[in-house]
């Protein structure tokens, strides 16, 4: 197909679906809108968290700062400044943007294991600061004010805008020349280098869109659930979740994050009268994707098509 | 393409719906997000157990009697496994996916008020209890469906002192609390209350939650010569504690561990360092509830002793038995109507008497109890405050 | 007097976070294996001792610990061989994850079968004995736990330097792809590391549980002190690891006394970060390696 009909279905489809779940709000059943609400958070998270971990290469232990930045953000913007909840939760993500920034010049000095270790730590400070800080209330619940309370329609609704703007943005990113440079410096540190591709110019953005992206999701959480404890908003399982979801689903493809979410939020409901057999089941799915299929599942289905469809070679344009 | 493929399954799903594990007929469906497993599992299933004791109770009955038919309980009960984000979870999915006309709550307020704030959200009533009254009221002083019965931390910090009166002590406290709500809570009522009965706090201990190490904390302690000991922990922090003290030769005359003391084979657990510790209680044998004797009877040997354990399943058993007089009051289980006839609660049950303030908290008056050895709490402190069976001094199991 | 008493407190205390992370330093300065199952199996080393005590109707954890450290060892070798080190060729990173896996397969069976409580500790007397020295106070188990750690850090210098199983280790550690073309086993090498660090592992399981409590999910925060005791200690060094313990457990008592014991883990992360970034091969880590 041509590329101005790839393109158009590339950006077009995400949106249009967007649209149509967003008038769709008030119609559907709230359980439905509860259950997409979650998964579509879900997904936010791991596509944000891809673009470090897997198109990045680089295995971040640390985003749980960004989704509890987010959410604390937007609770204390709401509560002392008063403002109304769309300025409050975008001010929270570009916060957490912003976080994402400063903490990407200390950790790329780090690779590999040590950044896994580093972001590790510098979660668990985190952590460990706000559990004691009394500004936000400390150890005690935070309640969103009434202007953070909306119905879950509307939540919906929120949670809907910004996995399509996430899709779109990581789309682009990809196809675009910092997405080219991107993964070029994963694949071969050396290579792009002798071709002048900068390490600090290309990821330090990076962190900063992957903060966006996921304090925002912090945000739109922050709504949901309506009352914030550092223990659920800065939880390290929020980091965990990511990497699982994407491990499963595919590092570093675009439709990874998505199979992730989906098997991993439906898992965890289904499952919730015996939930420790559903932690192990997926912990032991974990450990046999990892083992036997690298690619994960996206990665076995594209082999599969592949083996398939015999050797398409170029497509005619 | 794959992502094409990915996003257009996605929409599918959300136009075919996602199927409801939904409740029949004319049942009535009520939900409960409990911790099972997990650090507060050893609290959880007491409370389920509660719960499923009074469902099963009235169930053989007939039901719930209102317009002119009785309904049978369909109670489906749920492990959050103690994680906040599980327990908001399941509370919607519970209303939402399940067609939960009411909410029983878990225990402590870290599991506690994420569910409320759903309950709220949703418009949906929701009761609990092991969840102290100031912490609930704390997260929103405005709760519209939410309602509690526990005690009040106001009156649960006095009976420590009051208990220390009964004994002959130096007057000098030392206090331990973790950072996580209770203990910051508790903590400061304590320092409050300290002078108010003649007390004074010659040393005070803070540290987070999965500390291992005591020993600094409880050389401080010991070298302020405080006959008296307050700690607000959970059970990992209590032995810890506890061998501590064995280990540095500290044995108080008074040792009162609050949440932590209150775990089923408490002493076992602790290798029978933790004989004789004291920790505030709602249910004792000889408290002078009007169904005591019939739930130890029933359950004291199935819980293994007459201790906090059998307590919490009281609690449940009371609450669920609540919301049952609540459901025949409002003729149904139309929301609002419930939620007000729960408000109205004003009876006798098994727990004591109930009736909600405008904080939607409904006040238990606690007592003091110690361990023995049989894996029973006794009661040293009665509800007037007065003495109970003697306080074992100094702390048995440190001896 | 106090300055003195915090000072010992400190450096014992240490030497038990020295042999809780002995397994995770040989694991990682060896195989660049970030091993995040080793909190589960210092916590498994306790809950298998408990089951061995069982069945034998008594006997001394400190005793019965040997047998249970074996046992695990033995589980760990096929788990090494055929699900770790495969995954090992495809990156830095399959492998935490795998081993993460691991870490709460290991959590959920351990609640599954001993349910969540905290483990009902062994009723020893030593767990909780205390002697005095000249006015210090001594808690025994602790003091047992660092002479533990030395022994351990002795015995494998040792083996590294004087045995051929040692050799093996060092040549695939410097170079696996070398080391496999003169003839060593690199799979069963690594395999039989991971065994070693498991018993390791596993005794220390027994040590931690002695001197406070443990419970399925204790395993996280023993992990992440391994992690800060080995990163500060450096790696590819056994002393180092000894090191690494004594400055943990001495931040840990002196930050509890001067600044407070709530704000322990943003001084320990905040340690272990600082140390990342500025020596990223630790304090006492020998010649830096790319």
């Amino acid at each position: 197909m041509s590329p101005r009909i790839a393109n158009l279905l590339r950006y077009g489809l995400p949106v249009v679906i967007g649209i149509i779940l967003y008038f769709c709000a008030g119609v559907l059943e709230l359980s439905t809108v509860n259950d997409l609400t979650g998964l579509f958070l879900l997904m936010t998270l791991a596509m944000a968290w891809n673009l470090v971990g897997g198109f990045g290469g680089q295995f971040s232990l640390g985003h749980s700062i960004f989704v509890g930045v987010g959410s604390y953000a937007t609770a204390v913007i709401l509560t002392t400044l008063g403002w109304p909840l769309l300025p409050a939760m975008l001010a929270a993500a570009v916060m957490s943007a912003f976080i994402g920034v400063l903490l990407a010049y200390p950790l790329l000095r780090l690779r590999g294991p040590y950044l896994a270790v580093g972001s590790l730590g510098i979660a668990l400070a985190a952590y460990g600061w706000m559990i004691n800080w009394n500004f936000t209330k400390a150890s005690q619940a935070y309640a969103m004010p009434p202007s953070g309370q909306v119905s879950l329609p509307e939540v919906f609704q929120y949670s809907t805008v910004l996995l399509v703007v996430t899709v779109i943005a990581i789309v682009a990113l990809v196809r675009s020349p910092l997405g080219l440079r991107l993964v070029a410096l994963r694949d071969n540190e050396l290579g792009a280098a002798s071709v002048g591709v900068k390490r600090v110019r290309t990821l330090l953005p990076i962190w900063g869109l992957s903060g966006l992206l996921t304090g925002a999701m912090g945000a739109v959480y922050a709504v949901q659930v309506g009352s914030l404890s550092v223990d659920a908003s800065f939880a390290i399982q929020w980091s965990l979740d990511a990497a699982i979801i994407c491990v499963i689903g595919g590092l570093g493809t675009l439709s990874g994050p998505f199979v992730g979410a989906i098997i991993i939020y439906y898992l965890r409901k289904y499952a919730a009268d015996f939930s420790n057999w559903a932690l192990l089941i997926e912990a032991v799915v974990l450990v046999v994707v990892v083992r036997f299929f690298p690619a994960g599942i996206v990665g076995l289905v594209t082999s599969t098509y592949k083996k398939f469809t015999g050797n398409r070679a170029v497509s005619k344009k | 393409m794959l992502a094409a493929v990915a996003i257009a399954a996605v929409a599918g799903l959300a136009l075919a719906g996602c199927s409801a594990s939904g409740g029949a007929g004319s049942d009535i469906v009520i939900g409960t997000s409990v911790p099972l497993t997990g650090p507060l599992g050893t609290m959880g299933t007491p409370v389920s157990m509660g719960y499923q004791a009074y469902v099963d109770e009235i169930n053989k009955a007939g039901g719930i009697e209102f317009g002119g038919a009785k309904h049978k309980i369909k109670l489906v009960i749920q492990d959050n496994a103690s994680d906040p984000a599980k327990a908001a979870a399941q509370a919607k999915s519970l209303v939402l996916d399940s067609k939960a006309v009411a909410l029983l709550g878990p225990v402590t307020p870290p599991l506690s008020i994420p569910e409320a704030t759903v309950a709220d959200q949703l418009k949906i009533p929701f009761l609990t209890s092991i969840t102290p009254i100031r912490a609930f009221g704390g997260a929103n002083a405005n709760w519209n469906y939410a309602y509690d019965v526990f005690f009040d931390e106001l009156q649960m910090t006095q009976t420590q002192f009051q208990a220390s009166d009964l004994i002959s002590t130096n007057k000098k406290v030392a206090l331990f609390t973790d950072t996580e709500e209770d203990g910051v809570v508790m903590g400061k009522l304590w320092e409050a209350n300290a002078p108010k009965f003649g007390y004074k706090i010659v040393s005070r201990q803070v540290f987070p939650v999965d500390q291992g190490n005591f020993s600094s904390q409880v050389a401080a302690v010991k070298a302020s010569g405080a006959d008296v000991v307050i700690a607000q922990v959970i059970p990992p922090e209590a032995i810890g504690i506890l061998k501590e003290m064995k280990a540095q030769g500290y044995d108080p005359k008074a040792m009162f561990m609050e949440k932590g003391g209150n775990t089923g084979n408490f002493v076992k657990i602790t290798g029978g360092l933790g004989l004789g510790v004291m920790a505030a209680n709602w249910f004792a044998d000889g408290m002078g509830l009007a169904r005591e004797k019939e739930f130890i009877n029933a359950y004291a040997s199935k819980i293994g002793g007459v201790n906090s354990d059998l307590g919490i399943l009281v609690c449940g058993y009371s609450i669920a038995n609540v919301l049952a007089d609540a459901i025949k009051a409002a003729g149904g289980t139309d929301a609002t109507k419930l939620a007000a006839a729960i408000g109205k609660t004003n009876g006798d049950y098994a727990i004591g008497h109930i009736q909600f303030t405008e904080g939607h908290s409904a006040p238990l008056k606690v007592i003091q109890t110690q361990w023995d050895s049989n894996n029973n709490q006794v009661m040293v402190l009665n509800l007037e405050g007065k003495a109970g069976a003697p306080i074992v001094t100094p702390e048995a199991g440190l001896k | 007097m106090e300055f003195v008493n915090n000072l010992v407190t400190g450096l014992l205390l240490g030497g038990l976070y020295a042999v809780a992370a002995l397994g995770l330093s040989i694991v990682f300065g060896t195989m660049k294996l970030v091993n995040l199952a080793h909190g589960q199996l210092l916590i498994l080393g306790a809950y298998l001792t408990t089951m061995l005590i069982t069945i034998a109707a008594g006997g001394d954890p400190l005793l019965m610990g040997i047998p249970a450290a074996i046992i695990l060892a033995v589980l760990v070798y096929p788990l090494q061989r055929y699900i770790i080190t495969p995954v090992m060729a495809q990156g830095e990173e399959p492998p935490m994850t795998v081993t993460f896996g691991i870490s709460v397969v290991i959590t959920t069976l351990l609640i599954i079968f001993f349910t969540s409580s905290p483990m009902p500790i062994w009723p020893v007397d030593y767990a909780t004995a205390q002697i005095e020295l000249g006015g210090v106070r001594i808690r025994v188990i602790y003091l047992i736990a660092t002479v533990l750690a030395i022994v351990f850090i002795l015995a494998l210098m040792w083996i590294l330097k004087r045995t051929a199983f040692g050799r093996q280790v060092r040549a695939a550690s410097i170079d696996a792809e070398a080391a496999g073309l003169v003839g060593i086993d690199v799979k069963k090498t690594y395999a039989r590391v991971m065994a070693l660090s498991a018993f390791i592992a596993g005794y220390a399981g027994v040590l931690i549980a002695l001197s406070g409590a443990v419970a399925p999910s204790s395993g996280t925060s023993w992990l992440l002190r391994a992690f800060t005791v080995v990163v500060i200690g450096g790696l590819a060094s056994l002393p180092g690891t000894l090191y690494g313990g004594f400055i943990v457990g001495l931040v840990e008592t002196f930050g509890a006394v001067w600044i407070g014991p709530q704000y322990r883990d943003v001084l320990v992360f905040g340690l272990l970060v600082v140390i990342l970034l500025v020596r990223p091969n630790g304090l006492f880590a020998k010649a830096v390696k790319a």
